[in-house]
């Protein structure tokens, strides 16, 4: 019925052995946006507690490895839509992690560890080194059933299609259209996504430049330079 | 410089997709140069001295001969930040681009350097400009200190941006 919105039960920080949670209460199914990120705040909170005042570990860290359990019950279909939110916060403004620096993410998701009938989620944050060992040994092969391998998320809005080497999709386009770069993907990926991460601050860098310059950030043309360098490659 | 910089942005994609650096595959410092010459048209003073990041960075590889790794890089990434502290003259502490390019270079230099490392220092730089007051050079020079304190450089926010942006596109 319209207006009428539906209350279930949730505990938060629930033991696998049935131990009782630190939090329990009603979630509205309007709540359900909340939950997600109140839930990696905590997460994020206390690894900044134990991780963000030693320099020497926050300097280190190169990626982060994010793992979504499903504890037994829940369904593929809603561990994808948390593992969503998860990502989603991590890349937010407001999800941030160790001092606000956003890092590469590798996203891990099964029954990792589980009880019967538990129908719930736990997020497990590692932070990984620079040195790469910890990567490699989490891509390691194994023949543990249970381990799925993880994957890389990229920020909401750098996510592209990849077109598939060979394949030419049939669309009007005129003689000029080139169908992709002709770069390899992985390069043709990097410049797009540098590009997008600098279009989407636009307004904030024009909102600062009026507080701080002359509000154009160079609107007075070129300055011309003279170029000493001069290449020929 | 919002202008500045989608003027920039937008160029670099659209020459991107219509294949305008197709010719540079493998060839890195290649595609830097023509990198910089997208940029030629981005205007502003910014625009002039991200032109000048991305010729010097390309004539590391040049230089360079046999094969080029991350080493080479992070050569071509300090060789454009030296460029545009020599063209401009700004040093670290002017509350400009340079106050996040150059701690970025110098991450990168050290023995273990990382573009992780580097995007850090970048971000770090950015944030300190927030304090600084009126430098010599930048948008900033004319400008009366006391609307500046809490704001950051633009120009050091951009390089962050770019610079973050660059190390979660590497996966």
């Amino acid at each position: 019925m319209l207006g009428e919105s539906i209350a279930y039960q949730v505990g938060l920080g629930l033991g696998i052995h049935g131990e009782p949670g630190a939090e329990k209460g009603l979630i509205s199914d309007m709540d359900q946006d909340n939950f997600t990120n109140d839930l990696l705040s905590n997460v994020c909170q206390r690894l900044d507690a134990a991780i963000g005042s030693r320099p020497e570990l926050v300097s280190s860290t190169a990626s982060l490895a994010v793992m979504v359990n499903n504890l037994g019950a829940v369904s593929q279909a809603e561990m994808l839509i948390v593992c969503n939110a998860v990502a989603s916060y991590l890349y937010s403004r407001t999800g941030t992690i160790l001092n606000g620096y956003r890092y590469p993410v590798q996203m891990f998701t099964g029954h990792y560890i589980t009880s019967l009938q538990m129908y719930g989620i736990s997020v497990t944050i590692l932070v990984l080194p620079d040195d790469g060992l910890m990567n490699e040994l989490l891509q390691a092969p194994t023949t543990c059933t249970a381990w799925i391998k993880g994957f890389s998320i990229r920020p909401p809005e750098d996510r592209t299609v990849i077109s598939i080497p060979g394949f030419h999709y049939e669309k009007g386009s005129t003689s000029d259209d080139v169908d992709g770069s002709g770069l390899n993907p992985e390069t043709e990926t990097i410049i797009k996504t540098v590009t997008k991460a600098l279009l989407s601050h636009c307004d904030k860098f024009s909102a600062i430049d009026q507080k701080t310059g002359d509000g154009d950030f160079g609107d007075t043309g070129k300055l011309n330079i003279s170029n000493t360098l001069s290449l020929d490659l | 410089m919002n202008l500045v910089v989608e003027r920039g942005c937008k160029k670099i994609q659209s020459d991107l997709m219509s294949g305008k650096y197709a010719h540079t595959n493998g060839n890195p410092g290649s595609l830097l140069k023509a990198i910089a010459k997208s940029t030629d048209e981005m205007g502003g003073t910014s625009g002039g001295f991200t032109e000048t990041f991305f010729k010097a960075a390309a004539g590391k590889f040049a230089e360079i001969d046999g094969q080029h790794g991350d080493e080479t890089w992070k050569s071509a990434f300090v060789a454009g930040v030296n460029a545009v502290m020599k063209q401009g003259g700004a040093s670290v502490g002017d509350r400009t681009m340079v106050d996040a390019l150059k701690p970025a270079a110098d991450a990168l230099e050290k023995e273990d350097g990382s573009l992780a490392q580097a995007a850090r220092a970048a971000k770090d730089g950015y944030e300190a400009t927030k304090s600084m007051g009126p430098g010599k050079f930048g948008r900033s020079a004319n400008v009366r200190p006391e609307s500046l304190l809490g704001q950051p450089d633009p120009g050091a926010y951009a390089v962050s941006i770019a610079l973050e942006a660059l190390l979660m596109s590497k996966q």
